[in-house]
């Protein structure tokens, strides 16, 4: 099968996983509005931080509101595709490990971290990024500079660059289960650190920022693109952020098959 | 005689939780102890950055230790007063049918998750609150270790009336089937109000008064600031009553939404 052919399969897939989920979602119809009404609740969650850190002081480090909200405008963008694309499926994860279910998902002749990955869309947040969109671009047409809309268009490339490397390290987490058999708690760790990629990177001392614009590239989910934005054009930063995407997916799938060879099959 | 037997059953619903949740120790230690102690890292380098950033001594009226110490404690105490597994497990209960081996049971529903919940939480404060103790003291950050026993008693009281509201949720799953939804609403709007986010002290006096006559500050806000001495003891009493109104208004409608529910209810899950 050539690779086009291989592409082609998996997006028919993901399509039909689009359709039921949605199906299974528009079933409970008051849970998918409230699931819609909490998105908005962590979004105002997130922008009353700033809005109060910034009733105090009128810039941070030369950034003032107007950048602070342009940054949220990219932080709810990733987070929201990442809901649509995976979260999901991995806070469901360790029970599939618990129950044994993952052992018919590595039965199916498909890849079985791709199923794992992305087997329920969490159709709710497309609303969440349609907010996340208008936000974002409110926001950033609204910014005291000569700016260039164009440069918006990196965005394209960006966002899901973002969406890739969340994906390694919420991945990762729980793939870890599978080694620990109980050990769905892992993935509390990742809304601690998630925590670091809702703050712009230079808010952070300067050890701490190098740690996480390299070594832990979690400023380079919402908080280097956000700059590439605001700030002149950089080509180290956006070449180092497009490069970091595909080299931690491509990290998880290596991680995946080394805790596979660990697993020892259905409720072990 | 009946005291005995209520006192005795309840009992073994804590002991029940805390067998239950050490059994995995690395999955426990996560939730208890790392990952709390992750989010008070990053708040507290945050707020290290934030007063660096601003070049200021003093943020809203306090200093920085002030702020540094919040951020060590809140994430804490945010993690003893929230409900996500047990009401989980409630809604779970409900919407597959497990809840009938409750019923069938000379017990109720209420009591033997209230009991689970409190020694939960007993055993989390326990053993998590070590952490924040010994880095108050190492980093010489303020907290008046004899205001210790008040604040967590009113965390305590909190966690009836969040208990409560978690029950309440659960109910609804009932007529609604699915309702996880509403819990993690039910938690951001806690977190927010709760002052998980931010010290609520920060927000404009108007806001700030209205927000801390509210029972929901009892959670973080409150005991993590009379703790380190943002606030008096006024503050506390304020919460005391305030849990104690939010209690006399949510306890008949969780017994409406129970008895409620069970006439619904036709055994074989919602």
């Amino acid at each position: 099968m050539s690779a086009l052919q291989a592409l082609r399969r998996y997006v028919l897939i993901y399509l039909s996983l689009v359709k039921a989920s949605l199906i299974a979602d528009m079933e409970y119809r008051s849970n998918l509005t409230i699931k819609i009404f909490t998105d908005i609740l962590w979004y105002l969650g997130r922008l009353s931080i700033f809005e109060v850190i910034y009733q105090h002081t009128s810039s941070i480090s030369g950034w003032q509101i107007q950048h602070m909200r342009v940054f949220l405008g990219i932080v709810f963008m990733v987070d929201a595709l990442s809901e649509i694309l995976f979260s999901e499926n991995l806070e469901m994860f360790a029970n599939k490990v618990v129950r044994g279910d993952l052992d018919l998902l590595l039965a199916k002749p498909v890849n079985s971290q791709f199923m794992v990955s992305v087997q329920k869309v969490n159709t709710s947040n497309f609303f969440s990024f349609g907010i996340g969109f208008i936000w974002f671009f409110y926001n950033f047409l609204k910014l005291p500079s000569d700016l260039n809309i164009f440069k918006s268009l990196w965005l394209i490339l960006l966002i899901p660059n973002g969406v890739c490397i969340m994906y390694f390290y919420r991945f990762c987490l729980v793939a870890t289960s599978l080694i620990f058999t109980r050990a769905e708690n892992l993935q509390f760790i990742w809304y601690s650190l998630y925590r670091i990629s809702l703050r712009p990177d230079f808010m952070f001392t300067s050890w701490f920022r190098a740690l996480i614009t390299t070594v832990f590239p979690l400023a380079m989910i919402s908080s280097i693109p956000a700059r590439i934005m605001i700030e002149p054009l950089s080509p180290t930063p956006l070449l180092g952020t497009l490069t970091m995407g595909p080299l931690l997916l491509w990290l998880s799938s290596r991680y995946w098959l080394y805790c596979l060879s660990k697993y020892s099959s259905a409720s072990s | 005689m009946l005291c005995t037997n209520f006192f005795r059953r309840n009992l073994a619903f804590v002991r029940l939780a805390v067998i239950t949740n050490l059994e995995y120790r690395l999955n426990y230690f996560i939730d208890a102890v790392l990952q709390p102690l992750m989010t008070a890292g990053i708040e507290v380098v945050l707020w290290i950055a934030l007063f660096q950033a601003t070049q200021s001594q003093q943020f809203a009226g306090f200093s920085r230790e002030s702020y540094l110490s919040y951020a060590l404690w809140s994430g804490f105490m945010a993690r003893v007063s929230s409900n996500w597994m047990y009401e989980f497990r409630m809604i779970f209960d409900i919407e597959s049918g497990g809840i009938n081996t409750i019923l069938t049971r000379p017990m109720s529903f209420f009591e033997y998750y209230l009991s689970q919940f409190l020694g939960y939480k007993g055993i989390t404060t326990v053993i998590s609150f070590i952490f924040p103790t010994l880095l108050s003291f190492y980093l010489d950050l303020p907290c008046q270790l004899e205001r210790f026993p008040l604040a967590l008693l009113l965390i305590f009281y909190y966690l009836i009336l969040l208990f409560i509201f978690s029950f309440i949720i659960a109910n609804l799953a009932f007529k609604l089937t699915r309702v996880g939804s509403l819990t993690i609403a039910k938690n951001f709007i806690l977190m927010i109000l709760s002052g998980e986010l931010f010290p609520l002290d920060m927000l404009p006096s108007q806001l700030k008064k209205f927000m801390l006559y509210l029972p929901f500050v009892n959670g973080t806000f409150a005991p993590t600031a009379f703790l380190i001495g943002r606030t008096d003891v006024n503050q506390i009493s304020i919460g005391f009553v305030s849990i104690t109104i939010g209690i006399l208004c949510l306890a008949p409608l969780a017994i409406y939404s129970w008895k409620k529910g069970l006439t619904n209810y036709v055994g074989t899950g919602a």
